[in-house]
């Protein structure tokens, strides 16, 4: 009787999450791939193609080129925003001067409204207007500059690394709490036993966190996947779709060109990828290295 | 305790009844029009920012005719936000929109109304108030599909005294272009400020030099597929537009110093020249710095066949809309008349000129309007230019408006050839026409 009376109240204290979930996540995922079998501009009747969507997408060399450029803000992302900010983290850990004070710093970034990061970084690196260039060849690395925003090899770039910029003081605040929960014996111990700050760092941190790292690394790939503010800011994914993500060609299709079901299948692709690393990547890696 | 659950109870059952009885309330018997429309913001001057609070004012003096929501957006956020509406099946009432082929997808699925039942059923605005080749602006297969609201020219204005400063003449030639900007790029300033994000503010020039060399004719029948894009003189003018881009005649950054207002910006700096801009920019431009500029005639190429005196990049490219479903609702009519009749009235109309706003196409006396310096210069500079519809509003369908715009991106960047830049427009055009 007991139990019973405990399962209707969790029941009863789930369900609005439960039906506010499956209303919003999985009824709109299963609306959306209804859509991506039809030929729908966004107005009028759906006509029924089956999957002639997808097979056009596999075709599309402009889809391939917005997921390699995605997949490199991936990559930026992962060999960026772990690495620093797992070691910014462990050296904040560390200091008891100044802490609150580099803690808000480095997080600040995140903060600022992503058409502002956008704006800011498409005046810095205006050719005609933005310091950037100036400043290079002020310190006499004249040859380093470039048309940031207009060259088809490094506009990609240009548009990625703010985007890494901003965000990773979440990986930071992350990687700060998970080292902050490790008992500081197991620090102390190590330093003890004569390891210097690097091999406690590699071989004791590393492994009691690396949970977290799997989190901030999937958080890298599924964020990254969905980035579009500040591309578009700068550069309207352009030129051409030099520095668009799928998220931008997605934009294209079913808002500015009338051809929702493309537009949605495109999104859809993002879904796939994100779920697909997910899986894929707590089989290979789930096992904790102490283990 | 139990006293307690039951007093929490009809507590709860209490709140729920108000929630039910307030939703309840909101079942008005008078209709909700929804207005969409782009006056936010820096978009039309002094008019964009009194228009919003004189609707509201208009609107809570008819508050018994219905209540009027306003969706504003700015440009191209307004035309996102209208495809949005369309996708949830949840058109506005009344909106402001772009060129007929803009409107094509509505119309295909017969979701405008015929704006001549409006003039027909208005007592205060007859058809004839409006010249007919802006109505025939948006006449597709007999019917009307919006009120003219609003059009643009464009013109060329040159700062007379970075002129001056190095010694230079206004270009009267493509030759003499090139030349002045030479000697404008060596010190340090940009010749003609016109980039290229999102095909803006590129398109125009593109069109200024196509017609020189081509036709508004040729151009005209693109969309119903009698003439191709794919033409010797279009690739001719993409060679053009490669020429001036090498020769430094545009922005470093075609993309960053790209789109409108950037362009004004740095002419308002005094970092660019010279600047092809549109009427809508009117009130962008520094007082100070138009009084120290002159309008001159788009640079002639050698052997056009179309003089630039004779004509200029313009034409309609606003109208308002009436959602067909909305005007069949006879709860919904009355009410929409009487909105439109405010907002197309005289008085409304003369206040867009005050601030400087594009050619009306309503018979308007605006004798004693005071316009801005710019406004009038425009006015009468262009007074004997004909204007040609842009490039833009000549593709057939918004995705090959878009591929154009993106493409322009590309050719003003220097990242394509002519011949690539015209093959993907013209397939996105066959695309389109399939």
């Amino acid at each position: 009787m007991k139990r019973r009376r405990d399962i209707v109240f969790s029941i009863g204290f789930l369900s609005p999450t439960l039906i506010l979930y499956c209303t919003f996540v999985i009824y709109a995922i299963c609306l959306a791939f209804y859509y991506t079998l039809t030929d729908w501009s966004g107005i009028g009747d759906k006509s029924f193609i089956w999957f002639a969507n997808y097979k056009q997408l596999v075709l599309d060399p402009e889809y391939w080129q917005v997921t390699k450029n995605s997949f490199t803000l991936v990559l930026l992302a992962i060999l960026i925003q772990n690495p620093v900010g797992l070691l910014l983290a462990f050296f904040i850990s560390r200091i008891t001067k100044g802490y609150r004070f580099f803690r808000s710093a480095i997080f600040l970034p995140v903060v600022i409204p992503a058409a502002t990061t956008g704006l800011m970084f498409s005046l810095l690196l205006n050719n005609d207007l933005g310091i950037m260039n100036g400043f290079l060849k002020a310190i006499g690395l004249g040859f380093l500059q470039q048309n940031w925003l207009t060259d088809p090899k490094i506009v990609i770039y240009s548009v990625a690394l703010p985007q890494v910029w901003q965000y990773l003081g979440i990986h930071f605040v992350i990687y700060l709490a998970a080292i902050q929960s490790i008992p500081k014996e197991v620090i102390e111990s190590a330093f003890i036993d004569g390891a210097n700050s690097f091999q406690t760092f590699w071989k004791v941190v590393i492994p009691l966190v690396w949970d977290v790292i799997q989190i901030g690394i999937i958080l890298n790939v599924t964020g990254a996947l969905k980035a579009f503010d500040i591309a578009w800011i700068m550069t309207w994914g352009g030129p051409g779709i030099s520095s668009s993500y799928i998220s931008i060609l997605m934009f294209r299709y079913a808002v500015k060109s009338f051809n929702f079901s493309y537009g949605i299948t495109i999104a859809m692709t993002i879904l796939i990828y994100s779920v697909t690393f997910t899986v894929v990547f707590r089989k290979i890696f789930g096992k904790s290295p102490i283990d | 305790m139990r006293m307690r659950k039951w007093i929490l109870v009809v507590l709860a059952l209490m709140i729920a009844c108000s929630f039910l009885w307030a939703g309840g309330q909101g079942a008005e018997e008078i209709p909700t029009i929804r207005i969409a429309h782009q006056y936010k913001g820096g978009i039309g001057g002094d008019f964009g920012k009194w228009f919003p609070d004189a609707l509201d004012a208009w609107a809570a003096e008819h508050s018994d005719l219905a209540t009027y929501v306003q969706e504003a957006e700015q440009g191209d956020n307004l035309r996102n936000k209208i495809k949005l509406d369309l996708a949830a099946n949840n058109l506005p009432d009344i909106v402001i929109y772009w060129s007929l082929q803009s409107l094509m997808p509505m119309i295909e699925e017969d979701l405008l109304a015929d704006v001549k039942e409006y003039f027909a059923e208005s007592t205060a605005t007859d058809w004839d108030d409006y010249y007919e080749s802006a109505l025939d602006a948006y006449k597709y297969q007999g019917k009307y599909y919006a009120i003219p609201a609003g059009g643009f020219k464009d013109y060329f204005l040159c700062n007379r005294e970075l002129f001056q400063k190095y010694g230079l003449e206004y270009p009267k030639t493509y030759e003499d272009l090139l030349a002045v900007s030479k000697k404008f790029e060596a010190n340090g300033i940009i010749p003609l400020a016109v980039g290229s994000k999102g095909g803006n503010p590129a398109h125009f020039l593109f069109g200024e030099m196509y017609y020189q060399v081509g036709s508004l004719e040729y151009m005209d029948k693109i969309k119903t597929g009698e003439t191709s894009f794919n033409h010797p003189l279009v690739v001719q003018t993409a060679e053009r537009v490669l020429e001036m881009a090498r020769g430094g005649v545009f922005p470093k950054d075609t993309i960053g110093s790209g789109d409108f207002q950037p362009a004004v910006a740095l002419y308002n700096d005094e970092k660019a020249a010279m600047i092809l801009a549109q009427t809508w920019a009117v009130w962008w431009f520094k007082e100070d710095i138009v009084k120290k500029s002159d309008l001159i005639f788009f640079p002639k190429i050698k052997g056009a066949k179309n003089d630039p005196s004779t004509f200029c990049i313009g034409n309609v490219n606003s109208g308002w809309i009436i959602n067909k479903e909305s005007w069949e609702n006879p709860a919904k009519r009355e009410a929409i008349i009487a909105v439109l009749d405010w907002i197309i009235s005289d008085e409304v109309l003369r206040k867009g000129a005050e601030s400087g706003g594009g050619p009306l196409y309503k018979k308007v006396d605006l004798s004693g309007t005071k316009v801005p310096l710019l406004a009038s210069m425009v006015n009468e500079f262009t007074g004997g230019q004909t204007p040609w519809t842009n490039l833009w509003s000549q593709m057939p369908d918004p995705v090959s408006q878009e591929v154009f715009s993106v493409t322009l991106d590309e050719l003003w960047a220097q990242n394509i050839s002519a011949q690539e830049f015209v093959d993907k427009v013209t397939a996105s055009i066959e695309k389109a026409l399939k």
